[in-house]
């Protein structure tokens, strides 16, 4: 990983609800309990990225009993069943732990799988009954890389999802998980993804952003930082990175919703780590001394690494 | 439109049709009533009830299915009335010299039997009745001829036939000399499922489902919206299969079974088991449309309003009638058919998707879905002696009073000889017992060190008619200990192998071995609506 400069300041990560005063708003309902105004502001976003940001900040604030409470005949039950689901899974990982496979006991992988398999028939019946239900299409996507169902139904998954929220980034990014080699995949079947998601997704598409996470992936999973470097700096992997920012980030149609900072986080840390500083000066000057906890997944001090590589972007002149 | 009459004492129906004459005679005998020692002799019997009509000529068949037996031809009155004749002196007096000639052909129709639904029954219902129709016709090899004439002089009887003729009159002059007998009631079904939905991982190729109800107009209509739904999920949006179909089969006993088949290609076998799930997922909270209904229900009017309607329904009426079901005219049937609400539809679905069976692809599981592992193992073992493999594998063979077993780690295979439904008996001394519920125990006395009296003790502790003697295996075939563990005698269904011994091809009929395994390979043939011929007994 990347040496930290010595002396500098971290910079903490934001979560959406220290970014969002809605969200902050929104979390404190759940905190309270209070599913109608959840339910509310959840059923008035307008797309699933916005949605499954929303979502994630009050998963673990409601409790089971508030979700099992929503009668079935009302309209808010599908979405309280999903998050129902989504906690099951939430619980599942929980028993199993994040570590290797090979360091997981029989007895967590019986409780692992029998959490999924729930959650599975519970989102199994919400998509049933609601096929546009693209937050529970989404679980079940992760749902099926827990238990190991394959590529092929990951991404009917995806692709029913997509019916109805065409070229969602959340999507993407799980599906690009999915595809990399620690899920039984390969980076070629990454690269030909994204090619897809470039052929298909039109300009300002928030979607685009799963082909700069596809690369990130790549980085990280690099044996060292010199050969993640190496592999970011092919002149036909820099000239994508610079292809997706013109079709995202750099594209007036481009909405990100609550993905602001993901996205301008995707092309700080690619273009940093590619060398091309001034590239990731814009994209430290939007996300205005903020970031997500994206940046915990590919380096070892996070906060360190951020200060750094703005510094080099901005310069102290130039600090936004 | 539907006329009734006798002829010598042979309920009779008679309905109009367009083109040629065609007639039948249907009995009440199937394979559901052989038992599983004896598999194939209707079929045999039917045969050789056929064999003196060796004229080529004319348009006649016969068909053996679970629960009846057709024979019926095309042609003028007087075809029929020599052909209907023939049959019934035939079966009065079996051709018993072409015995062994009708067992080859037999032999060699086999590689043709069976569709993609072929294994499911033997996962409900084990190796007896309504299962029976997952086996070779490993029975046949056996019979000789007081055998076969005793089975046609019991079934093949006058209570227990109905004559159908697709015409306005019988055909001058015929006669039916049959011997009286009796109305045979069906079998009456029993499941091995201790818990459904269920599924189990079968041959590759697609999936394969089925399902009961009791009989009602709703389950056609239901098939239809099924397959429909099928076909427009996994072909026209995902296009994940190619070919999808579904149909509803009254089984002769108040109830019917639903069948669903989705064909996948290699490497979208996972993506079909979703799919598939999906789709079942759909019908089971409600989510059909009168759209749907009504689309489904216009394709069935047209076919029940086809000039040969009356005709076509005449072998299915046959069949409810030797059943006890109500007999329905055209009219009637569409008048069911328009009484069909959405609530009739899901009332259906819920029937059929909770009693429900799952084959999915090798590599699938459905645990995920809500569906049981069906058991491929017993749940316990027979008290007794035990002996443990000469080759170290672990394995141990339990000799009891009651039965075998074959143990090893945590699976047991057991057959209890009361409960035995065949001995497969191979002149080395390998006893092959299968039980009612199809589980399967390999006892290879030279891989364990069991007594000398082994293969004498079990062959005295069942009934002889249920031995089937097996040519001898050729020296190489028969498995002898060696020092490292052989593999595979538990089939992988569901979860991990087990280890343990007794793997013997032997002359490669099918694969012996123990627990619950497919006792044959290579049947497995998608096919748009490649049902077997026992489907398609009854009207409605």
């Amino acid at each position: 990983m990347l040496p930290a400069v010595p002396f500098q300041m971290p910079v903490p990560e934001s979560e959406p609800v220290d970014l969002y005063t809605e969200l902050r708003r929104l979390a404190a309902d759940a905190d309270r309990g209070n599913w109608p105004a959840v339910a509310a502001f959840l059923g008035g976003l307008r797309g699933l990225d916005d949605l499954a940001v929303a979502c994630r900040q009050v998963e673990e604030r409601l409790s089971d009993d508030v979700l099992q409470r929503v009668p079935a005949t009302d309209p808010t039950w599908l979405l309280a069943q999903t998050l129902l689901g989504v906690r099951t899974v939430q619980r599942g990982w929980g028993i199993r732990g994040t570590g290797w496979a090979r360091n997981v006991t029989r007895q967590q992988w019986a409780g692992f799988h029998e959490h999924l398999n729930r959650a599975e028939q519970i989102l199994i019946e919400v998509t049933a009954r609601e096929p546009r239900q693209g937050y529970a299409w989404l679980e079940r996507m992760i749902i099926c890389r827990g238990i190991s169902l394959g590529h092929d139904e990951a991404r009917r998954r995806y692709d029913r999802l997509s019916v109805h929220h065409p070229h969602a980034y959340i999507a993407g990014y799980h599906l690009i998980q999915q595809l990399q080699p620690k899920w039984g995949g390969s980076w070629e079947k990454v690269a030909e993804f994204s090619a897809e998601l470039l052929r298909s997704a039109p300009p300002g598409s928030i979607g685009l952003l799963a082909v700069v996470a596809g690369h990130m992936e790549r980085f990280g999973a690099a044996d060292n930082d010199a050969e993640g470097t190496a592999l970011l700096r092919d002149p036909k992997v820099v000239a994508q990175i610079h292809a997706v920012a013109d079709v995202t980030v750099r594209h007036p149609a481009f909405q990100p919703g609550y993905r602001y900072h993901t996205a301008h986080d995707w092309f700080a840390m690619l273009f940093s780590l590619i060398g091309d500083h001034a590239a990731a000066a814009p994209h430290f000057r939007a996300l205005a001394g903020r970031r997500t906890p994206l940046w915990s997944e590919y380096f070892d001090k996070p906060g360190t690494a951020y200060a750094n590589l703005r510094d080099r972007a901005l310069g102290a002149s130039g600090r936004g | 439109m539907l006329h009734r009459t006798e002829v010598d004492g042979v309920p009779t129906l008679l309905a109009p049709g367009s083109g040629p004459m065609t007639a039948g005679l249907t009995f009440r005998v199937g394979l559901a009533d052989e038992g599983a020692a004896r598999i194939g002799i209707t079929h045999l019997v039917e045969h050789l009830a056929l064999h003196r009509h060796g004229v080529a000529d004319y348009h006649y068949n016969g068909a053996t299915g679970s629960v009846v037996t057709h024979f019926h031809m095309q042609g003028s009155e007087s075809d029929i009335v020599t052909y209907l004749e023939m049959v019934c002196d035939s079966l009065a007096n079996l051709p018993v010299q072409r015995l062994e000639t009708e067992k080859a052909i037999l032999r060699t129709e086999a590689a043709g039997r069976g569709g993609v639904n072929r294994m499911l029954p033997m996962w409900r219902y084990g190796a007896q009745h309504y299962g029976l129709v997952s086996y070779p016709e490993w029975g046949i090899d056996r019979l000789g001829p007081d055998d076969v004439q005793s089975w046609a002089n019991a079934w093949f009887t006058r209570a227990n036939a109905v004559l159908w003729i697709s015409g306005d009159r019988v055909p001058p002059g015929l006669r039916l000399r049959l011997p009286a007998g009796t109305l045979r009631p069906v079998p009456v079904a029993s499941t091995m499922l201790p818990a459904t939905p269920a599924y189990f991982t079968g041959a590759g190729g697609g999936v394969v489902f089925d399902g009961i109800m009791r009989r009602h107009p709703a389950g056609s209509v239901f098939a239809l919206m099924l397959e429909r739904e099928l076909f427009r999920s996994l072909r026209q949006e995902s296009g994940l299969s190619y070919a999808a179909s579904a149909s509803y089969d009254p089984r002769g006993d108040g109830f019917a079974v639903v069948t669903a088949f989705a064909d996948a290609l290699p490497e979208k076998q996972g993506a079909v088991v979703g799919g598939f799930v999906d789709v079942l997922a759909g019908f089971r909270v409600g989510r059909i449309t009168q759209t749907d209904l009504d689309a489904v229900r216009a394709k069935r009017d047209e076919a029940l309003r086809h000039p040969d309607a009356h005709a076509g329904r005449l072998p299915g009426l046959a069949a409810d009638l030797l059943t006890g079901a109500r007999l329905r005219t055209l009219d009637q049937l569409r008048g069911q058919l328009y009484a069909v609400t959405l609530a009739d539809v899901h009332d259906a679905a819920l029937q059929v998707l909770g009693s429900g069976l799952l084959q999915v692809p090798p590599g699938s599981r459905a645990d995920w879905a809500g569906f049981a592992a069906a058991p491929t193992t017993s749940t316990d073992a027979v008290p007794g002696h035990t002996y443990r493999a000469l080759d170290g594998s672990g394995a141990s063979l339990v000799l009891g009073a009651d039965g075998v077993s074959i143990v090893e780690g945590e699976c047991r295979a057991t057959v209890r000889y009361r409960s035995c439904a065949v001995v497969h008996a191979w002149p080395d001394g390998a006893r092959q017992l299968i039980g009612l519920d199809g589980i399967a125990v390999l006892v290879e006395p030279a891989l364990f060190a069991a007594p000398a009296d082994t293969t004498a003790r079990i062959d005295r502790s069942v009934h002889p008619s249920i031995i089937l003697p097996m040519p001898a295996r050729r020296p190489d075939d028969i498995p002898r200990p060696s020092p490292a563990p052989t593999t595979g005698a538990f089939p992988s269904s569901t979860g991990p192998v087990p280890r343990t011994v007794g793997v013997l091809p032997p002359g490669g009929e099918f694969p012996p071995a123990t627990g619950r395994f497919p006792p044959f390979t290579g049947l497995f043939r998608p096919a748009a609506g490649a049902f077997p011929p026992a489907a398609r007994e009854f009207g409605a």
